[in-house]
């Protein structure tokens, strides 16, 4: 958690505690003059002296609210930038993490923790800022000073301490494992309202609403108990503090009393001690506030601090290592195995390709097409085997420039809201309309964007959802190909289409991207029959690589393939 | 990108229909909403009266004193066991209504998350097009759980508060009228002050 406070501008902080500071020394003398205007003005009759030391009284109440003031102003602007500054950092470790790590901690509670535990922290910071630095000013500076009006009396407030800081201890020990579980209920909560949210198409297909909801209503629930159970045993410390301190109070009435009658203590000294014991209660429900807040506090610290130290799971080489211009692309004994999977994803795994070559992968689902992809492009590093590309291991590759030479476009067209401009610039930031054009004629795209009535700008809802399938393929394959790179990886890019688009789109990126090696991931035959190599994978491993006569001679798991799609393709 | 506005107000459009909305998620706990306030406000009361009642202890040591009598210990004595009665009154009051709001507002907010759910069972598909998921998410798990520490911090705070103000200015101008007049002249200069200094949050 301290970790994550040093992340807050220091010399504002001490500005803040500053300020605070001036107001506590202000509220706590206040009791000591009262003792003396009631020992040395009222008891002896001083007129004067009673309003000499009320007008001192009265500035120092003046300074006190000023100086309160300036403290709160201070530390909402310091906290405010202190949580913008933790979002920022999460978001963009968010963003550059390893697909692993992000998938272990799962984007619902990725959001919770961008903005729940972050306003957690931000509530804790302001309240240790602005009240913290009283606690002890109030309890120790306010034994201080009554011990000085009267020893003795005050000593009944210092056995009282000791009871109060066992109970704050004790209901924080309690408090700590049932809020952390509370959160861990939270993410749960989240995440079942999120695969609702995502899912909400197949749910309403199956008519499963129901069986939904009963889900989400008994994590709900049990969320519930644990909130109510965590906030009853804080909701304790406050009014217990209040009563130990106040019983103190009765006592020293009763005690002074005695004394006062014996002369031993002044009678005005008894009230200031008195007085002193309202300041040290506000101290401690002060202090019970903060130790309230530091479970949850502690929570959420830990998992900020989960997502900022998470390894960017892949190391980065120190320096690219130079290589000459031109595409080629060369994986030899490639295997991957997915933590706790029982087999390889990707197994020994070996093929090359040189600049402007088509590469085509087929498989059944699961055989570890996406996987290699990934590997590719170094989403996941290898268990064994390298990829290279120009001769260069990849893994001796700058992130940046690896990034920016190999272009992908992933199963699900991603399109992003806006307009169809500013989701083709995401490839090319400075491209001119003209390019953005001739982008769309090679993918297709073109006339149905041309029918718009907007065109370019025509806006594109979320996730392009108004758009048909077949249409966001075609965007987002315009949109790769605006980009120029040395590996082009089509990830299934092709499925929403007819056969004859298909093959017009092929066709045209065969001529566009000619110095570019290609890799082609389909399910059709007829997506990947011209390509110049045909990989075939079966449970992660390649069982057969050639050509589509070759394969069709050779191989029989193609031969397969080809035979369940044979009557479709006949239908065309 | 611009951020997608449609459907979420961060104000609320209409700030009677949100409470009116909000205090139907009460009604449920009328039984225990009532038992709250008449606590508070025994809370409130022993708060007030406890210090006056103290006071006289400390006036009955001043008399006795000053006029040469001697203090009744007696009388100080019974006077320190009916505030110590008070103080223990006080505390189960603080305790129970703590208890007791946060059962009310983790009830709210479990309600308010269960209809949120149920709502999304509802809601035509293509409003999920338009509203980021992110932003729906925020709604059912944030701002449902701020309803609840909202309601647990400020309802037992608001009869509380009322009730402490009204009784305190009982007893202060019962004490002396003056004075308490020359302290209602200066809150209001405060609060000026506040307003003027306080950062718009």
């Amino acid at each position: 958690m301290t970790k994550l406070f040093r992340k807050m501008n220091c010399p504002l902080s001490f500005l803040a505690i500053a300020f605070l500071l001036i107001q506590i020394t202000c509220d706590l003398y206040i009791p000591t003059l009262m003792a003396r205007i009631v020992d040395n003005g009222i008891t002896a009759g001083d007129t004067w002296y009673v309003w000499s030391q009320g007008s001192i009284m009265f500035f120092l109440a003046v300074i006190g609210v000023f100086a309160a003031l300036a403290n709160i102003f201070v530390s909402a602007r310091i906290t405010n930038r202190f949580a913008s500054r933790l979002r920022e950092e999460i978001f963009v470790k968010a963003v550059t993490m390893n697909k692993l790590n992000f998938v272990k901690i799962g984007t619902a509670s990725m959001i919770t923790r961008n903005s729940n535990d972050v306003k957690q922290m931000q509530t804790l910071a302001k309240t240790l800022i602005q009240y913290l630095a009283q606690v002890p000013a109030y309890l120790l500076g306010g034994i201080f000073l009554a011990y000085r009006l009267s020893a003795s009396l005050t000593m009944l407030f210092i056995y009282a301490l000791p009871l109060l800081v066992v109970s704050a201890v004790g209901i924080s020990l309690y408090a700590d494992p049932i809020y952390a579980k509370a959160q861990r209920k939270v993410d749960k909560l989240n995440q079942s309202y999120k695969e609702s949210l995502d899912g909400v198409r197949v749910i309403r297909a199956f008519n499963k609403e129901k069986a939904e909801y009963e889900k989400y209503e008994r994590i709900n629930a049990e969320y519930m108990k644990t909130s109510v159970q965590v906030n009853t045993a804080l909701s304790l410390l406050a009014p217990f503090a209040t009563f130990v301190i106040s019983s103190a109070v009765l006592l020293i009435t009763g005690v002074g009393a005695m004394r006062a009658a014996d002369g031993s203590v002044e009678i005005g000294a008894m009230m200031g001690v008195i007085s002193y014991g309202a300041q040290i209660i506000t101290g401690f429900t002060m202090g019970t506030m903060v130790i309230s807040m530091i479970p949850r506090g502690k929570v959420s610290a830990k998992r900020i601090n989960e997502v900022l130290d998470m390894p960017v799971g892949m190391k980065e080489a120190a320096i690219s290592e130079k290589r000459s211009a031109g595409a080629e692309l060369e994986l030899s004994g490639v295997s991957f195995r997915y933590k706790g999977a029982e087999r390889n994803a990707v197994d020994s795994i070996s093929f090359k390709m040189s600049a402007g070559q088509t590469l085509a992968v087929v498989g059944s689902t699961g055989s570890g097409k996406t996987t290699l992809i990934n590997l590719i492009l170094r989403f996941y590093d290898t268990d064994a085997g390298t990829v290279k590309r120009n001769g260069i291991d990849i893994r001796d590759m700058r992130f940046a420039g690896l990034q920016s030479s190999i272009l992908y476009v992933p199963q699900i067209s991603q399109l992003f809201y806006g307009t169809i401009r500013e989701n083709m610039l995401l490839a090319k930031p400075d491209a001119a309309d003209v390019e953005i054009w001739k982008a769309l004629e090679t993918a297709n795209a073109d006339r149905f964007v041309r029918a718009l009535d907007q065109g370019l700008d025509s806006p594109v809802q979320r996730c392009g959802s108004n758009f048909s399938g077949g249409q966001k393929q075609r965007l987002c394959i315009a949109r790769a190909i605006l980009k120029s790179a040395e590996v082009y990886i089509f990830d299934d890019s092709f499925s929403a289409l007819d056969f004859k688009t298909d093959s017009e789109i092929r066709k045209k990126i065969k001529i566009e991207l000619k110095d570019a090696v290609k890799v082609i991931v389909a399910q059709r035959i007829s997506t990947v029959m011209d390509a110049d190599e045909i990989a075939v994978l079966e449970a992660g491993k390649l069982a057969g690589l050639g050509t589509h006569a070759q394969l069709k001679k050779n191989s029989r798991i193609y031969q397969e393939i080809i035979a369940s799609q044979f009557e479709k393709m006949e239908a065309v | 990108m611009a951020a997608p506005g449609a459907g979420i107000n961060q104000k609320p459009r209409n700030t009677k229909k949100t409470l009116v909305r909000l205090s139907s998620y009460l009604k449920g706990s009328r039984f225990t909403l009532f038992t709250i306030i008449l606590v508070a406000a025994a809370g409130a009361v022993l708060i007030i009266t406890a210090p006056k009642i103290l006071g006289n202890a400390t006036t009955e040591i001043y008399t006795g004193l000053h006029t040469g009598n001697g203090i009744h210990f007696s009388e100080v004595y019974r006077i320190l066991v009916i505030v110590g009665v008070m103080y223990l009154a006080q505390f189960a009051a603080g305790f129970l209504q703590g208890r007791m709001m946060t059962v009310i507002s983790q009830k709210v907010a479990y309600r308010l998350r269960n209809d949120l759910k149920a709502k999304m069972n509802r809601v035509p598909v293509s409003y999920f097009d338009k509203n980021q998921s992110g932003n729906l998410m925020s709604i059912a798990v944030n701002d449902a759980d701020n309803v609840a520490v909202t309601l647990q911090q400020t309802l037992a705070e608001i009869v509380s508060s009322v009730i402490t103000v009204l009784g305190m200015t009982a007893v202060m101008f019962a004490i002396s009228w003056q004075l308490t007049l020359i302290a209602f002249v200066t809150v209001p200069v405060s609060f000026l002050a506040m307003n003027i200094m306080m950062p718009k949050a």
